[in-house]
């Protein structure tokens, strides 16, 4: 991967690629190879982009399909590393409490209902959501009620 | 819980250009490792394999008071165990603090020479181990199990025809075995490290 590619067109995007990647694993490590993986299946699949959507649509699967394939792949090894106290040695805005609560409450959600609401939260549109998910703006409408009202019971009484 | 989930996001990520993106370094060590540890993992289980056949076959000829045919053919399977072994040394010896490229380069090397050797050997060497078990059958008729299956009269010469026709059959059947076990085994593996050495060599380009 050229280093310009890198600065060009994956490092603009980068914070979503940190936060999916954050959403499914649950090790600075694993995090690490998560983000080093999507960005290395991005760089390899920019010839398969056809700009018939955003760009940021196109990082936003890769990096999803990413995280889906490489949290089965874990799953089945049965590998978890050590927990994330470290990664907020590197970001800040993970020493954030309550965005830990949503992380934790978040991560007890199916895989595909977690890639939804990280889509809804980054603000992309039921449209959009739905063209990455591979289903009707109605359903990821339906689902996002749904998810959201799951997420209240989870954190209800955490937050303040 | 006051605050809404879009809230606590937003709050937290106010500042998304603060977010560290982790160093894009070492990017195929992991995916390496894991398929070298594979290979290795393989190879030791087939190879380790034969042990318990070996035990197998010791059990298997003393069923037949074959003892001295059973424990020839444990020997010789003990031979092969022996013969991995060292090919698989092979691998020990390529230097750790090259390069990751030039490891699994130097490993898809190694590889191809134990397949080679490996080939060669169920090949030429196996079919000649069952033509030696046919000379020994022969040569303790008297007292053999197989001797019901040779007849008094049946001379040295015909013997060692008969052992060569099988030997030719159990050539015929070792090459597909090879290739069958290859396939199923190890084929996933080598085309997994193909495909990071490629990746590798056009990441360099």
């Amino acid at each position: 991967m050229s280093n310009d590619f890198y600065i060009t067109s994956i490092l603009p995007h980068s914070g979503i690629i940190i936060k999916i990647c954050r959403a499914y694993t649950d090790s600075e490590e694993d995090f690490e190879d998560f983000y080093q993986e999507a960005c290395l299946q991005i760089w390899k699949s920019r010839n398969a982009f056809q700009e018939k959507s955003k760009w940021s649509t196109w990082v936003y699967r890769i990096t999803l399909n990413v995280c889906l394939t490489l949290n089965k792949r874990n799953k089945r090894k049965h590998v978890y590393g050590e927990h994330y106290s470290e990664l907020s040695e590197h970001n800040k805005a993970f020493e954030n409490e309550h965005l830990n609560l949503l992380y934790d409450a978040i991560k007890q959600l199916s895989e595909v209902d977690r890639a939804i609401i990280l889509l809804h939260l980054e603000e992309n549109p039921y449209k959009e959501i739905a063209v990455i998910i591979g289903t009707s703006a109605n359903n990821i409408a339906v689902r996002i009620n749904r998810i959201k009202k799951q997420l209240k019971i989870l954190l209800d009484g955490k937050i303040n | 819980m006051e605050k809404s989930i879009e809230k606590i996001w937003n709050e937290a990520f106010i500042d998304e250009q603060s977010l560290i993106a982790p160093k894009i370094n070492n990017l195929y060590n992991q995916k390496s490792k894991s398929v070298i540890h594979k290979i290795k993992r393989t190879y030791e289980f087939d190879n380790k394999g034969l042990i318990p056949i070996a035990i197998l076959v010791v059990i298997g000829a003393a069923i037949f008071s074959e003892y001295f045919i059973g424990l020839y053919g444990a020997f010789l399977i003990l031979s092969l165990y022996y013969f991995n072994t060292r090919l698989l040394k092979k691998f020990t010896l390529i230097d750790i603090k090259s390069d990751n490229l030039t490891y699994l380069k130097r490993y898809r090397e190694v590889m191809n020479s134990v397949m080679k050797a490996t080939k060669r050997m169920f090949i030429f060497i196996l079919p000649l181990a069952v033509l030696s078990i046919f000379i020994l059958a022969f040569n303790s008729k008297e007292t053999s199990f197989l001797s019901t299956y040779i007849n008094p009269d049946t001379s040295f010469i015909e013997i060692l025809g008969i052992g060569f026709i099988t030997a030719i059959i159990t050539s015929i059947i070792c090459f597909f075995s090879y290739m069958i076990s290859t396939k199923m085994l190890y084929k996933p593996l080598i085309d997994k490290l193909d495909a990071i050495i490629n990746e590798m060599e056009t990441l360099q380009q």
